[in-house]
């Protein structure tokens, strides 16, 4: 299974990496909206996690702009939102996309880990 | 008693009863009291809120103590009868005499000055003007009148009003101070007050019909009122009489709204200033327009106030901005150190390690439930949910475990069952307990006390309440219950006065209540907030 992580704060972004790898996953990672849009644009992923709160652009842009630009389908599916501040608007804005929510930090590991490997 | 016994031996020389200059046969005919002198004086003073009309009756006596018992009960008889008089006469709320119970002790632990200042507080709903002329046109006496105007001059102002009204419309009108000058005299020259119906026409005032008409002058206005018929037909000697009968309630009604508008208006007044001067502080208070002795009580109030209530409310306001960057800066990379221990917990490590491991982890875990906590505190979202008492003071104690780490912890229930759920806001239940326990920490710790301790009692009542007793074994609380509940009122040097403050509210608020409970020993706080709340 091929994994794209984006996240900005680098603990995170390498632990899963690790985690994810452990279970048998090709993971990329980065830390910039930008250069994922560039890799999702140049690679298929069949999973991406998103942080929403990135250095340069939101996550939401990531997932609109690989929606309108590489008409990526699947967005529902691809697509899962890790972020620590799910507020209303938040969780409308994802439900409009279709993806997953999971807050950080999470309830659960191992179900955490189950969600994006589904 | 010995004392009672020698003043009855006293000689009667006179009773002295002060009402002002309300003539109570006005309203009762004389057959219904006695007194053994004529009320002669009363002060008919305000109630400190403005929100009653209060008669205080101040007597000077003389005499036996069975002479003035007597008088007494004849003058509560006498008032009982003014009192619904004056109720029924201008549909007044009444509320019963709040003194009318005579101590004959306190009687005489006051009578060697021959003074006794007891008060009768006789009190009336206040509400709009109009509501009380319009009830002046439904008494019987006055059945045939069917208007009443009323104008107003506010001493220095450089106009007056006219109300007028009737059973179902009320105008307003504006007029210059000599219009009002010249009507004020020519119902003053009227000797019978129906007088000269020309000096009306002559004006535009849209008075019509015979009418009953008097001046006063009163404190801070200069008022007359007129009641028409709306016909021609004469006023009876009857009606013109009675009419002067209620001249002296009149004048105190009136004076009371009077004094209560032109109080709401410094009042809103002063608000808008204040508004304008916080908002704008650079803004020269002379420039503006207003009272000048309101100006200057005002000039005083904002020197002494608005620097610290700036400083305070800055200072909150920068907490808050505070808890928020941290909560969002430190939680990423805790959750950070969370994954990459549970990562570490799976590599091959020896027994030492994998303890350090775990401890590393216990800490994180620690250090994101303080930060949700925080997070909670500060929801700004009122949602009830059922809360088990215990366990949030449980979880405030953790959240304050650097001020109260040493503090001997005892929560007790007054029933067997170990928890007590209530439905309320967590938040806010959870933010009182929290200043409760840093206030209770920190003044222990000030004064060193060897052991110290907070005992926490929760009780079910019956009344459907729960009650919680907040008590410590600290220094104690020296200052008033109304003191420590106030807003910026604070004994420690750094405090911003406002912790008990907020709890009040918080509790008010829950639809509970918080009070400072008389204890020898340490701080005594009792909560009561009802099982079922709704929080609006």
């Amino acid at each position: 299974m091929k994994i794209l992580i984006i996240e900005d704060e680098l603990l995170i972004q390498k632990s899963l990496k690790k985690l994810l790898e452990r279970k048998n996953c090709e993971v990329d990672a980065t830390a910039l909206g930008h250069e994922a849009i560039k890799l999702i644009k140049d690679n298929s992923y069949d999973r991406i996690i998103c942080d929403l709160m990135l250095q340069d652009i939101s996550g939401f842009d990531v997932i609109e702009e690989s929606k309108t630009k590489y008409t990526l389908n699947d967005i529902r599916t691809k697509f899962i939102i890790i972020t620590a501040y799910s507020s209303p608007q938040v969780l409308e804005k994802a439900s409009k996309y279709g993806c997953k929510v999971l807050n950080k930090p999470f309830d659960s590991m191992v179900e955490a880990i189950q969600v994006f490997l589904s | 008693m010995e004392n009672l016994n020698n003043t009855s031996n006293q000689e009667v020389t006179s009773l002295k009863i002060f009402l002002g200059d309300l003539d109570l046969e006005s309203f009762i005919p004389t057959d219904q009291y006695s007194i053994t002198e004529k009320i002669s004086e009363a002060n008919l003073i305000l109630e400190k809120d403005h929100k009653g009309l209060d008669l205080e009756i101040t007597y000077l006596f003389n005499g036996s103590l069975n002479r003035i018992k007597s008088d007494l009960n004849n003058l509560k008889t006498c008032l009982n009868l003014l009192f619904k008089t004056l109720s029924r006469h201008y549909l007044c709320k009444p509320k019963p005499f709040i003194n009318s119970k005579i101590n004959t002790k306190t009687l005489h632990s006051l009578y060697p000055d021959g003074i006794i200042p007891t008060l009768f507080t006789l009190s009336f709903d206040k509400s709009d003007i109009s509501l009380f002329l319009q009830s002046l046109l439904k008494i019987e006496k006055f059945e045939n009148y069917k208007t009443i105007h009323l104008f107003t001059h506010e001493k220095g102002s450089s106009s007056t009003n006219q109300i007028t009204i009737d059973l179902e419309n009320i105008d307003t009108e504006s007029w210059s101070v000599q219009t009002f000058t010249t009507l004020f005299n020519a119902v003053k020259k009227s000797k019978n007050r129906s007088f000269g119906q020309s000096s009306l026409k002559a004006s535009n005032f849209q008075v019509i019909g015979t009418c009953l008409a008097h001046e006063f002058i009163l404190q801070t206005h200069n008022v007359v009122i007129i009641m028409t018929r709306n016909d021609f037909i004469a006023q009876t000697p009857q009606e013109i009489k009675n009419f002067e009968s209620i001249n002296l309630p009149l004048k105190f009604f009136i004076n009371q709204y009077l004094t209560q508008e032109s109080y709401n208006n410094k009042i809103n007044q002063f608000e808008e200033l204040a508004d304008q001067i916080l908002d704008n502080p650079s803004q020269q208070l002379n420039k503006l327009e207003m009272d000048k002795t309101l100006r200057l009580s005002f000039e005083k109030l904002v020197k002494k106030q608005s620097k610290k209530s700036n400083f305070h409310s800055e200072k909150l306001n920068l907490l808050g901005e505070l808890l928020n960057t941290l909560r969002h800066e430190l939680s990423n990379p805790l959750f950070g150190l969370q994954l990459s221990t549970e990562l570490l917990k799976t590599e091959d490590l020896d027994p030492d390690q994998h303890e350090m491991v775990n401890d590393i982890s216990t800490a994180i875990q620690r250090s994101q439930s303080i930060i949700e906590n925080f997070s909670d505190l500060y929801k700004t979202n009122a949602q009830t949910e059922s809360i088990d008492i215990a366990n949030l003071i449980q979880e405030v104690f953790t959240l304050t475990k650097s001020e109260s780490r040493s503090i001997k912890q005892e929560i007790s229930f007054n029933s067997n069952e170990p928890n007590i759920n209530i439905t309320g806001n967590k938040t806010w239940l959870a933010q009182v307990f929290f200043n409760l326990i840093i206030n209770s920490a920190q003044a222990m710790k000030y004064s060193r006390i060897d052991t110290p301790k907070i005992t926490i009692k929760i009780q079910d009542t019956t009344k459907n309440q729960t009650e919680i007793h907040f008590i410590d074994n600290g220094p104690g609380i020296r200052e008033t219950e109304s003191d420590i509940f106030s807003p910026f009122f604070t004994t420690k040097t750094d405090g911003t006065g406002l912790g008990l403050n907020i709890c009040k509210n918080l509790m008010e608020k829950m639809n509970g209540s918080i009070r400072l409970i008389k204890n020898d020993k340490g701080a005594y706080f009792k909560l009561v907030l009802p099982n079922e709340n709704t929080n609006n």
